[in-house]
């Protein structure tokens, strides 16, 4: 199965997928400014449902369709339904405006320009190449290639990670008592 | 496309960290079916960490089959069977230390959660000792990270503790970000996760945006180190967490990062100091850090009152003192090897970890009596207690480095290894000796108040707990051993200094002799250094492999 991007050139519409990808380059983009910005906590967690949405389309124009399922399944899905239901169990209201003083905001812009210069100097002075094989493209290989190596060469990093979230549920439980007692 | 299946021999490699899970189930699983008893699960945790301390020593004899295991994600060498050694059978005193410190008898029902998330913490600790790549090194200061934020709020109904325990969760978390950010760019550019083909591809040449992913993942390490700038969580930490935590962070936590720091420095630039290298940048930054660092720990240091702050400021000066040694890794000059590096940060790291469990264990006996952590009220602590006051005198003249205990032997041997590496070197040799002079004056201001000041009108005899005693007598004759004798023990370390670094041995370069001398009896291995840099990728790695026999690679590129 062709990448999205090979299915539209297949079909003629080489126009479409630059296209798509300043769309979802845009949402993203946008959203996670928006989720900067904005001072309301509930709205920040929905421009952060668009942004973790547009980084999956992303992945879909890669042609990583297994990973964007991932992420629209974990992340948009999974993940920030708890950030609400974290909201809403912790929160006296769910409108609970942050604000942020002047100096923070122009220390938080200072760095953020800092930073995105850094990075954008980089990726100019670096010549872009292709690197390693491109894991397969057809999406049923992709899951069985991810399994396959889940359980062979990555055994021990998915091993350790089935120990550290026993051991985050541990901690979590422990902090969770220590609330409801008090 | 199949990888490699686990081999027996890879398993029984990382036995220890399999105990340490099968402990952690325990302390979990057992309250379930038997009656809440703390005494009985201490004692399994205990007892796992001994079983894990007897598999790690049987692992010895695995040594011809050290290397990388598990398709490249760990590595199991000497250097990291030390490290590991030291940091379980610390932690096994550091339970000790928290039954007997305790104010109170633990709450039966937070003793499994917290033996759990202390033994969660060193296995991740271990795993960061042994990680050699960048997806496993991240899953490991993870699990080393996240107990211990846990761990830093233990104390209930403890106001600073909470506080302390959130900036450490998102300072932590933040770095931990702009780690994987980092390791993002990294593979990126790079193609690969291995540490060893991200230090042949730094070797072809950095580009900016290698550059900064690398410098992005030295900033995930140096929170784990707490280096400056990125110390901010760790005062506020160590005084508010309880003191055993304290004990456990200052020193496992960070042993595990310097290790980890050795492991990643030593990958990326074996062979290129200081000559026509490609990461000298990166390691004068790295080299100027730890110099920062311990200067800044031992300016601040100056001022402290607490106790447990004082010391925090002390842990950080410290991590800078191995820092600056550990920039040196890849330096060739002078005919050394990256053994001739790891061996006195060991070395260092084994006396560091004496010296802070006796100080923290002192001073936990003290507060524990008197009440309060702040100095001033030691007054006339020598009256009250001879032997904590003395004890804690020692400890702290060793973290000074005084002559004739472990923590001078330490420094001299730093000094040596920096002496090595030339007027760079020096340099840091000078850093090293004006910090030296610049703690004497704080480690001296505790030892002040417990011998000249009068005790307090009221104050009875200290009646210090006979195990706690116990802990800091063994603290000292490891510290008078290493300090009066230190030949042994930096043998030992010098033994065990050797990183496996990259997958193949290189071939000793024809005709620049390196002939390579395996004696099996003591575990001793030879260094094959680098011959000339001219000849190939290969060569811009200096080995430092057991050469017993054939080392059992994971070819993971064939099918």
């Amino acid at each position: 199965m062709p990448t999205l991007s090979q299915q539209a050139s297949d079909a003629g519409l080489e126009q479409v997928a630059p296209l798509l990808f300043y769309a979802f380059a845009l949402l993203t983009g946008l959203s996670a400014w928006a989720v900067v910005i904005s001072q309301n906590i509930v709205r920040m967690s929905v421009y952060l449902l668009m942004t973790l949405a547009g980084a999956a389309g992303l992945y879909f124009m890669l042609g990583a369709e297994f990973l964007a399922a991932i992420q629209l399944i974990v992340y948009v899905g999974g993940t920030l339904i708890l950030i609400v239901f974290g909201i809403m169990l912790t929160n006296k209201s769910p409108f609970a405006q942050l604000r942020t003083e002047p100096w923070e905001m122009m220390l938080g812009v200072f760095i953020a320009v800092v930073t995105a210069a850094l990075l954008i100097f980089a990726l100019s002075q670096t010549p872009m190449k292709a690197q390693g094989e491109a894991i397969l493209n057809s999406g049923y290989d992709q899951v069985r290639a991810v399994g396959v190596g889940l359980l062979t060469k990555y055994l021990m990093p998915f091993e350790a990670v089935a120990v550290l979230l026993l051991v985050v549920m541990v901690g979590a439980a422990f902090m969770a008592r220590q609330r409801a007692r008090k | 496309m199949s990888g490699v299946l686990p081999t027996t021999t890879e398993l029984r490699l990382v036995l220890p960290e399999v105990w340490l899970v099968i402990a952690m189930c325990a302390v979990i699983l057992v309250p379930l079916v038997a009656p809440r008893n703390s005494r009985v699960l201490a004692l399994a945790a205990l007892g796992g960490l001994a079983l894990a301390v007897l598999s790690l020593l049987r692992t010895l004899d695995l040594a011809g089959d050290y290397g990388f295991v598990f398709g490249g994600s760990l590595t199991v060498d000497y250097f990291s069977q030390l490290f590991k050694l030291v940091l379980l059978m610390f932690t096994m005193l550091v339970l000790i230390q928290w039954w007997i410190v305790s104010s109170r008898r633990p709450d039966p029902l937070d003793t499994p959660d917290f033996l759990c998330l202390l033994l969660g913490a060193t296995l991740g600790m271990s795993l960061m000792a042994s990680a050699s790549n960048l997806l496993m090194i991240f899953i490991a200061t993870e699990s080393a990270s996240l107990p211990s934020f846990a761990l830093a709020g233990f104390r209930k109904r403890h106001r600073a503790g909470s506080e302390a325990a959130l900036k450490y969760v998102i300072f932590g978390a933040a770095s931990s970000a702009v780690m994987l950010y980092g390791m993002s760019l990294i593979y990126g550019t790079t193609g690969t996760l291995e540490l060893e083909g991200v230090g042949r591809a730094a070797a072809s040449g950095v580009t900016p945006l290698l550059a900064v992913g690398l410098l992005s993942m030295f900033a995930g390490i140096a929170f784990k180190l707490s280096a400056v700038p990125m110390h901010f969580w760790c005062p506020d930490v160590f005084e508010a967490a309880p003191i055993e935590v304290t004990t456990f962070l200052s020193v496992a936590s960070k042993g595990a990062a310097v290790c980890l720091l050795l492991r990643v420095v030593g990958s990326l630039g074996a062979g290129t100091w200081p000559g026509e290298s490609h990461l000298t940048g990166l390691l004068a930054a790295v080299a100027i850090m730890g110099a920062v660092t311990a200067t800044w720990g031992n300016l601040v240091a100056i001022h402290q009152t607490n106790i447990k702050r004082l010391l925090a400021y002390s842990s950080i000066a410290h991590a800078g003192y191995m820092i600056m040694a550990a920039s040196l890794i890849c330096r060739t000059d002078g005919g050394s090897s990256s053994a001739a590096v790891a061996g006195p940060v060991l070395f260092y790291l084994l006396v560091y970890v004496f010296m802070n469990l006796g100080a923290f264990t002192a001073a936990a006996l003290v507060a524990k009596d008197v009440g309060s952590e702040d100095i001033r009220d030691m007054a006339g602590l020598l009256r009250r207690s001879p032997v904590v006051a003395t004890m804690l005198t020692l400890f702290l003249l060793s973290l000074f480095g005084m002559p004739g205990l472990g923590g001078f032997m330490g420094k001299v041997y730093l000094m040596k290894a920096m002496a090595d590496a030339g007027a760079w070197g020096f340099l840091l040799i000078a850093a090293l000796l004006l910090n030296t002079l610049l703690s004497l004056y704080y480690y001296m201001r505790p030892v002040y108040f417990m011998a000249f000041h009068a005790e307090p009108p009221d104050s009875l005899p200290l009646r210090p707990d006979l195990a706690g005693v116990a802990i800091l007598v063994l603290c000292s004759a490891v510290l008078l051993w290493t300090g009066l004798f230190p030949a042994r023990a930096a043998d030992l370390t010098e033994d065990f200094a050797l990183l496996q670094l990259v997958h193949q041995p290189a071939p000793p370069a024809p005709g620049t002799g390196g002939d390579p001398r395996g004696d099996e009896a003591t575990g001793t291995a030879s260094v094959s250094q680098a011959g000339s840099p001219t000849e190939g990728l290969g060569a811009n790695f200096p080995v430092a492999s057991v050469e017993r026999g054939d080392l059992p690679t994971l070819d993971t590129a064939e099918p």
